[in-house]
């Protein structure tokens, strides 16, 4: 697991900027996505979901740029999040927070751990410049443990930066819910 | 209806699993106690404009809290007066009229019966005004926040919050014009009872152990002692924060003794924080910077009023019974008006705090409470901490107060409790 977790937590990024980039980001997906960046997107977000189905949290984290946000919205599509809580709204330091909480042994709604498969279809992709893509995906989630199984479904959004036509590391990865309306359980889930 | 026993249930240091698990107890809660006592209804701010409306329940009955024109506030019946069909399926909007959509009888949004389809039918005699919706009878608000009550018995809304008033008033003023906005809520539910949550409340004692998780990266992250769970004492009994009761079950957890002099530095680092923190220095200089983003965390105590309304950090929190296992939360975080943006911004990023890290190790001990109370023929709890070794002292109002760790909240509840479901009581749907 990467060894910044355990110290020196770095300041936020995230600033009046930052909110209205996330604003703008949708804009992006008006035009017909590009069908030849399909291929290697998929391979990417099949590979960040295989890691969070493993429960390599830490690997899992190590994909996010230092500007990275991990964001899980509720309410309306329109709300704007400097305007209203997020499921997680996580910069790279509260993701550090998420990942070195569920790391303590101590999380009890993940004892035991919720067992996950997540299956991802519908994938979308538009170029932005030569170092960001962004995809939207339909992404449904299975969760069992002690007996029950919880589904989650929606809509991922991720803005990857590339690097030589392929993509490398995650900006931003948005999930939104379907039932993000109605109320949830074990949220502790990471989308 | 089976009337379930009620006596012994409560009371001496201890209480009967059946509060938890009893589906005739529950049925009969969201009759009494979620209708014979004031129950929060909604805010202000939610409907701010005339005709606004937001749909809700109280105890399963489903109820539409509408501003009419004139800027009255009415809390109807979501129940056609024809056949009984629910009128309204949104959980907000804006509407004069509400048109039922089976035979197309018509209400303005003060309840009024304003049109009744080929009413030749009923003959001379009919009366559209006599079909008008029913309503919560007693509807009343303090500082914004509306409670209602189908018991013509109970006590005024003011004399029911009694000296809660006084810290909702503390919640509200930090706003600069003195009122506050809710906004959408962060929705969790538990597959637990729904007074789980209640003996949870004001409970100083499980932090340390419930909240191992999140104390535990704390010090991970941003090292530092645990023993803020202990509220700077090592024995949380001998902590300096104080829990008060304040009568109709009611209590107040205040954490500002443990806290220091700055609720800001004490917060845990949010997004956002040393940008938006920046940008205040900025524009109004370090002085007035360092004293706005005060502004953004919570005041440092723990609000409950019987039986559905925290007060918990900077959020409003409302817990509906759904089933006698199956309880949802709604975290409403909250901005102040006349606040700067970056401020109301910082909120929203300190209430993801909690909610994500700290309640949910909670839930999770209320599923396990749930589970082992199934067990029949192991019928109590213990709810006696504090009961021998009382060091509570009772100030000139009357008011309580006890160390954090003592179950003094959780018993004044449980009595609150069974004189609602025991007391004599003629609810009416105005
Ligand atoms: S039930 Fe509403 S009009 Fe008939
Ligand atoms: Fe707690």
């Amino acid at each position: 697991m990467s060894e910044l977790l355990a110290s020196d937590p770095q300041p936020s990024v995230v600033d009046a900027d930052f909110y209205r980039w996330l604003r703008d980001v949708p804009a992006v997906c008006a035009g017909p996505p590009d069908p030849d960046l399909r291929a290697v997107f998929e391979a990417f977000l099949y590979h960040e979901a295989d890691l969070l189905d493993r429960r390599e949290f830490g690997a899992w984290y190590d994909l996010f740029t230092d500007d990275g946000l991990y964001w899980v919205p509720i309410g309306d599509e329109a709300d704007d999040p400097a305007r209203a809580v997020s499921v997680a709204f996580d910069d790279h330091r509260r993701l550090g927070d998420r990942i070195a909480w569920m790391n303590t042994g101590n999380v009890y709604s993940h004892q035991p751990p919720s067992v996950t498969q997540r299956m991802i279809s519908n994938v979308m992709v538009w170029a932005v410049d030569a170092q960001t893509a962004l995809s939207r995906s339909a992404f449904t989630l299975h969760a069992y443990r002690r007996g029950v199984t919880d589904i989650f479904a929606g809509r991922y959004e991720h803005v990857l930066r590339m690097d030589d036509g392929r993509p490398t590391m995650i900006r931003m990865k948005k999930a939104v819910l379907i039932d993000r309306s109605s109320p949830l359980h074990n949220l502790t889930i990471i989308l | 209806m089976v009337e379930p026993r009620l006596d012994g249930l409560v009371g001496d240091g201890r209480a009967h699993r059946s509060l938890y698990t009893d589906r005739d107890i529950f049925e009969l809660e969201l009759v009494r106690v979620f209708g014979g006592t004031w129950v929060y209804i909604g805010h202000d701010s939610e409907i701010p404009r005339p005709d606004d409306y937001v749909t809700r329940t109280l105890g399963r009955r489903p109820i539409i809290l509408t501003r009419s024109r004139d800027g009255t506030v009415h809390a109807l019946f979501n129940r056609c007066t024809h056949r009984g069909t629910t009128l309204c399926q949104e959980p907000h909007g804006n509407s004069r009229r509400f048109v039922c959509t089976y035979h197309g009888w018509a209400f303005t949004n003060d309840g009024a019966c304003v049109a009744v389809p080929y009413p030749a039918a009923y003959g001379p005699s009919h009366d559209k005004s006599t079909r008008d919706l029913k309503r919560v009878p007693r509807l009343e608000s303090h500082r914004g926040f509306w409670f209602g009550t189908l018991n013509p018995d109970a006590p005024s809304l003011d004399e029911f919050l009694g000296p809660a008033k006084y810290w909702l008033d503390v919640f509200v003023d930090r706003a600069p014009d003195g009122t506050i906005t809710l906004h959408t809520p962060y929705r969790m539910t538990y597959r637990g009872n729904w007074k789980l949550i209640w003996d949870n409340g004001s409970d100083g004692y499980h932090p340390a152990f419930s909240h191992l998780s999140i104390l535990k990266m704390s010090h991970i992250r941003y090292g530092g002692g645990r023993s803020l769970s202990n509220f700077g004492a090592e024995d949380p009994d001998e902590g300096h924060m104080y829990n008060q009761t304040l009568g109709h079950g009611h209590t107040m957890l205040d954490q500002r003794p443990g806290m220091g002099e700055s609720l800001w530095s004490r917060a845990r680092p949010m997004p956002s924080k040393e940008p938006q923190y920046a940008a205040l220095v900025e524009r109004y200089g370090e002085a007035e910077a360092s004293r706005l983003v005060e502004m953004a965390p919570g005041p440092g105590l723990n609000l409950t009023v019987f039986p559905s309304f925290h007060l918990i950090g900077n959020q409003v929190v409302v817990i509906t019974p759904l089933e006698v296992d199956l309880t949802a939360v709604n975290w409403y975080p909250t901005t102040l008006d006349g606040a700067p943006e970056v401020v109301n911004e910082l909120r929203m990023r300190i209430a993801e705090d909690f909610p994500n890290f700290g309640e949910v190790d909670d839930f999770e001990n209320f599923e396990r409470q749930q589970a082992g109370l199934s067990i029949p023929e192991i019928e109590w709890i213990d709810t006696s901490r504090g009961l021998e070794v009382d060091r509570s002292w009772t100030d000139q109002r009357g008011i309580r107060t006890t160390p954090v760790t003592d179950d003094a909240p959780l018993r004044a509840y449980h009595e609150e409790w069974k004189r609602l479901m025991t007391v004599e009581m003629n609810l009416t749907a105005g």
